[in-house]
């Protein structure tokens, strides 16, 4: 004997849930103004792109790696339904994408660089950080700084500089998830780059 | 401070000026540098970054920031055991799980063991599958494939342990220089024979590529891997168009939580993932073949996408225009192994081993013809005789490949040498100080009359004076006494007239146990691919890329030189610490101690170091196995 008036929703089992609708799914509410989406897409994508960071960075050494730049439309490609999707859209997820990219390298930069300093220090005579390159970790996390710096006088800038450099997009891609001009794109870039080199110089 | 305003005609000064040329820029800057002085000098700064070559934001931050993630460690340490093989080191780790070099405690023989992700495993019938397959190759008892000792199952893990192959794989040998044709044929014919007996068998090994073909080093090729590619097949599914076709195998194959395997050797019905046959491995085979001629893959592409589309739809670029001098013959042969219609391609590797055979002899017998002219006709050959007909194809191609290797032994050297017996000594002084080159006076060679076997090296260091963080007037090689200024880099260059193992070790000061702390100079991710090997004649620079730098601290720096014929398991094990993450430093204190009792055991017999003062170069002498000697840096 059915009690309930209505019937329950059904419960979602266990299984993994496509990944592909529910990005896709998400990506359409949250451009119709729900915010709320936006909290169940970050860490879809939050996780999607880590794990191919990680992957990238596996396969580096191997022949036909990953383009860096490919990172973010990999994620895209995997996550989103291409069939039901609007250029709009697409647009939407490269700029969410490259914020969560930032947070991503950023956040990882500062958790490094305190494991280094916090662990053991084993004073050693010849200095090891050139073999492997200058620190990128500093470099980051002074970009990440100079780069809040840069928007509070000029948001716009700052917002191409995280989706060309963060979110590996081109200019192109960039003009579109910024409704800018081609030209105008690339003058912000130029202009930032060279300030933000600057600064770092400093 | 910067208003948005001043942003703006910051940004408009900025983009007018890298518009002009640079005498129009000069006078640009010279007529705003009366108007506006203070901004002057903010654009002479913008534009100096902006022409910066190579610097920041070149590449996109997960490139730049790449070392970050560095790979995590690898599961098993050194001493635990799995089932009763006793883990010695990882070797390394592909798409189908991690590989570690480990002992039978049985049977008391190294064998190579292969830890299957459970992900793979978790499916009892496709376990079942491949160990049935896996079994039926090995048994094969060809001498190009791979034994399989065991396939077993310890504490819920699968692992494969099969015959512990010392060498490199094809992958890393096609990173030194591009591979001479005779080399490529010895290869490609010995791996060809190992396909065609699995093909005879009904076995197809499905994931042909470098990783899966290993050279000994006396030149036998060995096929990895067979059946293995079937752990990872998926259910075939009907599709009908392209585009959802690459997308089904884009997704298959970077399937969230498992490590992506390449699609590079893939063949056309592979990516459209219908039923296989052997021609499947024709095909990717002819991918070996092709890039071993021309030094890179022949269908690429920036996303695996790309590359599937380019596997299905692109003809390569003819090896003809990217590896010229190859003959017609084998562009042939490699144009009807990649044929994307497999009923165009050669139906069996069989027919593919006959051609390259031809082939072969063609070669050989104008090699033959070339020699039996007059010899002042003759030109200067290029590839050995190959003067071993009455051997094995294995052994003929064994010997072909270490003529290679031999050839590149024969050089000249005609030098003057300043013995010098000890170790020596570089000093490498303070500000305004001086580097010299010390005579050591330490104990005298003992020859010892039991080993006949003798090892020699030699290295030289560069060093690279620095100047605000930069480098400053060209590198040069350190000769007996300099003017030696703070900021100066170093690099070791060591040149290894024989193969065998290198190993550099800076020793640090003690830890509280009193045990020094080591930290490892070579081998390293970032150089010789990780490994300790060196090939006879290789000469190779320690840091690759950069220099190495001192502290302020002043002291004696040791750094210890080991050059052994073969691996030393004690200091294969330090290469886990030899990456960004550890950034060198040994942090196990188990490991630390059998370092150092390693290097104490070595070191009572002080080698012979000959000093070449004309070209600024040591060249060291011991005999036995292993040689060990301390390079000393004094920094006053």
């Amino acid at each position: 004997m059915q009690i309930a008036a209505t019937p329950r929703t059904p419960r979602m089992n266990n299984s993994v849930i496509r990944p592909d609708k529910s990005i896709t799914h998400l990506l359409v509410k949250w451009g119709s103004g729900e915010k709320a989406a936006l909290d169940e897409l970050i860490p879809l994508v939050y996780d999607e792109l880590r794990k191919l960071a990680a992957s990238y960075l596996r396969r580096r050494s191997g022949s036909n790696t990953l383009q860096a730049t490919a990172l973010v439309h990999e994620a895209y490609v995997r996550l989103a339904d291409q069939s039901s999707i609007s250029m709009e859209h697409r647009a939407q997820f490269f700029g969410l994408a490259a914020k969560i990219m930032r947070d991503i390298l950023v956040d990882h930069a500062r958790r490094r660089l305190a494991t280094k300093r916090g662990g053991q220090q084993l004073r050693l005579s010849l200095t090891e950080a050139e073999r492997f390159g200058h620190k990128p970790e500093v470099e980051l996390i002074a970009l990440d700084e100079a780069l809040k710096m840069l928007a509070s006088t000029n948001p716009q800038h700052s917002r191409v500089v995280e989706l060309r450099f963060f979110g590996g997009l081109t200019i192109e891609e960039t003009a579109q998830v910024m409704s800018l001009s081609h030209a105008t794109t690339e003058r912000y870039w130029g202009f930032s780059r060279a300030w933000l080199r600057r600064e770092l110089a400093a | 401070m910067a208003t948005p305003e001043s942003m703006q005609r910051l940004e408009e000064l900025f983009h007018e000026a890298v518009g002009l040329g640079p005498q129009q820029r000069a006078d640009f800057i010279k007529r705003l540098r009366d108007s506006d002085p203070e901004l002057v000098s903010e654009l002479e700064s913008l534009i100096a970054a902006h022409e910066q070559p190579d610097s920041l934001m070149d590449a996109p931050a997960y490139e730049a920031g790449a070392e970050m993630f560095a790979e995590k460690p690898p599961a098993l340490v050194a001493g635990q055991l799995v089932g009763h093989y006793g883990i010695i080191r990882p070797l390394g780790r592909g798409g189908m799980g991690e590989v570690y070099l480990a002992g039978d405690t049985k049977l008391d023989r190294r064998v190579a063991l292969k830890l299957l992700p459970v992900e793979f495993t978790n499916h009892k019938d496709r376990l079942r599958r491949f160990i049935l397959e896996a079994k039926a190759a090995s048994s094969l008892n060809h001498p190009n494939i791979i034994t399989i000792h065991e396939i077993g199952e310890a504490d819920g893990a699968h692992f494969i342990a099969t015959e512990f192959i010392e060498g490199q794989t094809l992958k890393q040998l096609m990173q030194h220089p591009r591979m001479a044709l005779p080399e490529i044929l010895d290869v490609s014919m010995q791996a060809a024979n190992a396909l065609q007996a699995a093909h005879a068998a009904g076995i197809v090994h499905r994931d042909i590529k470098p990783d899966n073909i290993m050279l000994r080093p006396d030149g036998i090729v060995k096929v990895l891997d067979f059946g293995l590619a079937k752990l990872t097949e998926k259910s075939r599914q009907s599709l009908t168009t392209a585009d959802s076709r690459i997308d089904t195998m884009v997704r298959a194959h970077t399937r969230p939580g498992t490590v992506m395997g390449t699609i590079d050797y893939m063949s056309p019905e592979q990516a459209r993932g219908l039923l296989l046959d052997e021609r499947t491995d024709v095909f990717s085979f002819g991918v070996v073949l092709y890039e071993m001629a021309a030094g890179r893959i022949p269908f690429a592409g920036a996303t695996s996408a790309d590359a599937l589309v380019s596997i299905l739809e692109k003809e390569p670029e003819p090896l003809a225009e990217c590896a010229p001098g190859l003959p017609a013959e084998f562009e042939r042969i490699v144009t009807k192994a990649l044929r994307k219609n497999r009923e165009e391609r050669y139906q069996t590797i069989k027919d593919l081993l006959i051609d390259l055979k031809s082939l072969k002899e063609e070669l050989t017998f104008a090699q033959k013809l070339e020699r039996s002219r007059p010899p002042q006709s003759r030109v200067g050959s290029a590839m050995r005789p190959a003067a071993t007909e009455s051997l094995t194809p294995e052994h003929q191609a064994a010997v072909a490949t270490n003529a290679r290797l031999s050839q590149k032994a024969v050089r000249s050297k005609r030098r003057t040498m300043a013995v010098v017996l000890g170790v020596i000594g570089l000093a490498v002084l303070g500000i305004g100080g001086t580097i010299l080159w010390r005579r050591g006076t330490s104990a005298p060679v003992t020859t010892n009359s039991a080993p006949s076997v003798q090892r020699t090296i030699s290295y030289w260091v560069t060093v690279q004076k620095y100047r605000d963080g930069k480098p400053f007037q060209e590198p040069f090689r350190l000769r007996d006494d300099i003017n030696f200024e703070k900021d100066y880099r170093i690099r070791l260059t060591v040149h290894s007239p024989e193969s065998g193992r290198l190993y550099l070790l800076n020793e640090g000061p003690p830890a509280a146990d009193q045990t020094p702390t080591f930290n490892v100079m070579f081998p390293s991710t970032s150089a010789n691919n990780n490994s300790a090997i060196l090939t006879a004649n290789q000469e190779i620079q320690i840091p690759e890329q950069t220099w190495f730098s001192f502290d302020n601290q002043q002291g004696t720096e040791k750094i210890w030189l080991v050059w052994a014929e073969k691996d030393v398991p004690e200091l294969e094990a330090v290469k886990g610490f030899a990456n960004p993450k550890d950034r060198g430093v040994i942090g196990s204190p188990g490991l630390r101690t059998a370092v150092n009792q390693f290097l104490n055991a070595h070191s009572s017999a002080a080698p012979l170091v000959e000093r070449d003062q004309e070209k600024k170069e040591s060249v060291i002498r011991a005999n036995g196995e292993i040689l060990v000697h301390v390079i000393k840096l004094e920094h006053h």
